[in-house]
């Protein structure tokens, strides 16, 4: 293997960071499950006679923008620790390759918590997801992937702040409106076994959205790591 | 600088002073009653100037930070502050009047249809950039932070517009501005007339606004001097 790209290398450092620790998954996947629970308690899936296909891509989104809310917070709050922020703005490189190897590494920790959690809430709530688990699959990468930019976008602003847990989900939640809208819509027509075509376009448009707001961070991490 | 904003401000408060009153004027007095909706219609004249003035105001705050991000120059910093301020104020009176005309026209005070939801995403957006920045350590950090949000929250906010769109399906709108031929002429020029107050309003606001902000820096740089004098 030759010297592989910097975009790489800092995915792998926060991967191995995280692997090592186990800190930020841990509690994402206990509170996500947190979320189920009152799930089953908000919506009395069996006094209201409603059912997974109905409800489900609401529980699924909700558990994944706050979950991941989570982990996108954790993914620079780490970098505050003894100004690792800092070191890692004077690194060599291109300021982009940090924010891409930033967001895979966070498009992969948001993804493994909802790999473990999707299942457990078809499974809690009675739905039999092997059917729709493509499909919804689809839907949850593509548009985790965008709210995993921006949230690595802000995120990165966020924890230079003084109340870093309180501003990302007020500056993410608005702004990632769009996704959020698709993927729930994109969702539960997967869970109620429509054919691609239904969703198809939702999830094509979903993946455009991606593309702007991954050049958006592109662009503008430059600005937000500088000191 | 400061002679030639105080100059325009002088300017901008006299037609305001007296376009308002002709407003207030041809509004209450001067242009008939809509025919279905009756006397509700009339708060149209202020509904759709804020929301013109706030989108106006939007997009002032993302030029100057695209201006800023280039020229590093505060004082774009200052003049999108000052802009966000005021659009966020336009937002709330848009978001105000929108549901007392929608009670007794559509029969409910919210609905989720695409303009409507826009227009309170948008506003939520602009609340957090305030929010934003008010949490920052220091005055560059905040200038960039904000910077870089308000060039995101505007790219946003033809995607949000368009997604709530797709989102709800292509459902008639139920009204049109005006709408229809029949609309009479002085309803017209009233509207362009209010459209024209609101938007020197907005000026005379964020001239003022804007010089505050700079008065503010040039304050918090004599305190500075003052202390290292006094050191």
């Amino acid at each position: 293997m030759g010297n592989p790209s910097p975009m790489l290398l800092i995915c792998r450092k926060d991967l191995k960071q995280e692997f090592r620790t186990r800190e930020s998954l841990t509690a994402t996947f206990f509170f996500a499950l947190l979320v189920q629970l009152i799930f089953a308690f908000a919506f009395d899936f069996l006094d209201l006679g409603l059912g997974f296909a109905d409800i489900g891509a609401g529980v699924i989104w909700i558990t994944l923008t706050f979950s991941a809310l989570l982990s996108l917070q954790h993914s620079f709050l780490i970098e505050r620790e003894r100004d690792c922020l800092q070191a890692l703005a004077l690194c060599p490189v291109d300021p982009s390759s940090i924010f891409l190897g930033k967001l895979l590494a966070n498009i992969a920790l948001v993804l493994l918590v909802q790999l473990l959690i999707l299942p457990l809430s078809a499974l809690f709530f009675g739905y039999d997801l092997s059917a729709a688990a493509v499909p919804v699959g689809l839907v949850v990468v593509v548009n985790a992937v965008g709210f995993s930019a921006l949230g690595t976008l802000f995120a990165a602003m966020t924890a230079q702040t003084r109340r870093s847990e309180l501003l990302l989900p007020l500056l993410l939640f608005p702004a990632a409106t769009p996704l959020v809208i698709w993927g729930v819509k994109a969702t539960r027509l997967c869970l109620a076994g429509r054919r691609p075509e239904a969703y198809g376009y939702l999830v094509a448009l979903s993946a455009c959205f991606d593309v702007i707001f991954i050049v958006v961070g592109v662009l503008l991490f430059d600005y937000i790591l500088e000191e | 600088m400061e002679t030639v904003l105080r100059r325009l401000e002088t300017v901008c408060f006299s037609l305001v002073a007296g376009l308002v009153v002709v407003c207030l004027h041809r509004v209450f007095l001067g242009v008939p009653t809509e025919v279905t909706m009756g006397v509700v219609q009339r708060i149209f004249y202020f509904h759709v100037p804020s929301a013109w003035v706030c989108f106006l105001a939007f997009f002032v705050v993302f030029a100057s930070s695209i201006l800023y991000l280039w020229t590093r120059k505060s004082v774009w910093d200052t003049l999108a502050h000052a802009s966000a301020e005021l659009g966020v104020v336009f937002c709330t009176i848009v978001l105000i009047t929108g549901p007392i005309w929608a009670r007794p026209v559509w029969g409910t005070w919210w609905t989720w249809e695409a303009r409507l939801t826009t227009t309170l995403i948008l506003y939520l957006v602009y609340v957090a950039y305030l929010v934003l920045r008010g949490q920052t350590e220091n005055r560059d950090q905040e200038a960039r932070f904000a910077a870089v949000l308000g060039i995101v929250g505007f790219l946003d906010v033809p995607i949000i517009y368009f997604s709530v769109k797709v989102w709800r399906g292509h459902h008639p709108i139920v009204f049109k501005t005006g709408g229809g031929q029949g609309l009479d002429p002085v309803m017209l020029h009233t509207f362009m007339l209010c459209m024209v107050t609101f938007t020197l309003l907005f000026a005379l606001l964020l001239i003022q606004r804007f010089r505050l902000g700079l008065l503010r820096e040039e304050l918090q740089e004599l305190r500075e001097q003052e202390q290292i004098l006094g050191a």
